[in-house]
């Protein structure tokens, strides 16, 4: 039978690399495509994939709740895109000992497929972007990456009610924003000029 | 709410991508030592070692050495401080703190960026830092409430962060140190870049050396959090018997913890005995890539961080 994650996290904080390593393969994939919904671009995504692991490591000696270990990881990924250039500064030289990328060959539709996700990523990130800041990570991973309250809670480390909160006003502001709802997204520089800010 | 916002389908990052990262990853992390004392590998010149004057970090003829002369007790805990020129200066084993740290000289966004560095250096011993810049080469001069080990970690910090954080802003200058000992040591690069602190950092930075604390069965005589740019801390502990406080409880703080200052600005560790003098301290900068162990002569068997520069130190009293 497969260890649990937690078992596999009990046994990296006690320094197994393969334990970690099997932790990276049940969970990269994931990490990887809350990290492009946030950023936009297959090639950081990946770059942060690998910080949010790496930092995971560093920080291994974390306690963990049971069955808690993604929501962990996708609050350190949170964190991560958060103070990307901060955290590109910090594993800079983890990152220069990456081989450097092989030219893929552009199978059939994979390359019109990767650009289309990208679009489709700007436009969530433009929607998001009309959100605070601490409103846009709790819908990219209750609505993104579907995580329940609890879990999300854990990644940024809110209580659960916080959580339920920001997503409802959230939802409350892009319904207010959205083009067919007869609202439109204040221009705050224009209003303020026009004193009604 | 998926009307709202239409993220697009999970999907396979490159082919091969995950499978190369994994073996990155894996590779990255053998690199990094089980619970190792993130000693710099390198101490500049114008540091030493304490532990009288036997100990120094090795360094060639005519560096600087730092002694901590006399026993551990009351009153004969000093520091000697011999220059390059072989100029001697006394100095006592501990200082006041400033109540401010005056800035002066330089541009005014040099001002403006060391009183923010020196804001997250309270409470300190420098009393004044001038500014004398000559282009990019942009010189420091420190003058201190009392020559003392904290001092040295100090001006250490700051310069470091000064010549970090002017970088960061596209500003590539060269800083020196003037300390009235070392006079025109210039800090060298770091073996890591390090990050500024974060929110949450400082806070992370308390709890752990507090677990480490609780796991060693000792407390702080004082734990201080400071924010030159990144994470520095200092902790000192007090103890009536030196010897086998340093043996037993010191060596299982430090133990305890591990690599947890791996990625701070620096750290200062000291123990002070009973009647308040130092009697070891160990500090490291990692932005700079130097620092400094020592102890007095007596108790120089007994220091937790060991050395390979220097004659072999006497037995330690509680070995």
């Amino acid at each position: 039978m497969a260890a649990s994650d937690d078992e596999l996290w009990a046994r990296s904080r006690a320094g197994d690399r393969e334990a970690f390593g099997t932790l990276y393969d049940r969970h990269a994939r994931l990490i990887y495509n809350y990290c492009f919904r946030r950023v936009g671009s297959r090639e950081t995504a990946q770059d942060l994939l690998s910080m949010v692991f790496l930092e995971a490591w560093r920080r291994r000696d974390k306690r963990l709740e049971a069955d808690k270990v993604l929501p962990w990881l996708y609050g350190i990924a949170t964190n991560v895109v958060r103070h990307q250039h901060r955290s590109e500064r910090r594993f800079a030289a983890a990152l220069s000992r990456l081989p450097a990328a092989e030219r893929q060959p552009d199978f059939a539709g994979t390359a019109d497929e990767h650009l289309d996700y990208e679009r489709q990523a700007r436009e969530a990130l433009s929607r998001l972007a009309m959100l605070p800041r601490r409103e846009q990570d709790v819908v990219a991973l209750c609505v993104g990456m579907e995580l329940s309250y609890e879990d999300a809670a854990v990644a940024l480390g809110l209580p659960i009610g916080t959580v339920r909160s920001r997503l409802s006003r959230a939802r409350a502001r892009l319904l207010e924003l959205d083009p067919g709802s007869g609202h439109k997204q204040v221009d705050r520089t224009n209003a303020q000029e026009a004193g009604q800010l | 709410m998926t009307d709202h916002i239409s993220f697009p389908p999970l999907h396979d990052p490159a082919p091969g991508e995950l499978e190369k990262r994994k073996q990155h990853l894996l590779s990255e992390i053998e690199q990094r030592p089980e619970r190792r004392l993130p000693l710099p590998a390198a101490p500049r010149l114008r540091v030493a070692a304490l532990a009288g004057a036997a100990i120094a970090v090795a360094a060639g003829a005519g560096a600087l050495s730092i002694a901590l002369g006399g026993a551990s007790s009351a009153k004969a805990a000093s520091l000697l401080v011999r220059t390059a020129s072989g100029k001697t200066i006394s100095v006592p084993a501990s200082s006041p703190t400033a109540a401010t740290t005056e800035v002066v000289g330089g541009t005014p966004s040099e001002q403006e960026l060391m009183r923010d560095i020196v804001a997250g250096m309270q409470p300190s011993v420098i009393e004044k830092i001038a500014i004398v810049d000559s282009g990019n080469d942009v010189a420091l001069h420190f003058t201190f409430t009392g020559q003392s080990p904290e001092a040295f970690w100090e001006d250490s910090l700051v310069a470091a962060a000064f010549r970090d954080r002017a970088q960061a802003a596209g500003e590539d200058l060269s800083v020196t140190i003037y300390d009235g000992v070392a006079f025109g040591a210039a800090p060298p690069p770091g073996l890591t870049s390090l990050p500024p602190a974060q929110p949450g950092d400082a806070a992370a930075a308390r709890q752990a050396f507090e677990d480490a604390a609780a796991e060693a069965g000792v407390s702080f005589e004082s734990l201080t959090i400071y924010e030159p740019d990144g994470i520095a801390v200092a902790a000192t502990f007090t103890s009536d018997d030196p010897a086998p406080f340093l043996v037993h409880q010191m060596r299982s703080f430090l133990a305890a913890l591990g690599t947890d200052t791996g990625d701070f600005d620096g750290t200062y560790i000291s123990l002070v005995d009973g009647s308040g003098q130092t009697v070891w301290e160990a500090w490291w900068n990692r932005r700079a890539a130097e620092g400094s162990v020592g102890s007095t002569p007596d108790l120089a068997g007994c220091s937790p961080v060991t050395h390979s520069w220097g004659a072999a130190p006497p037995a330690c009293p509680a070995s």
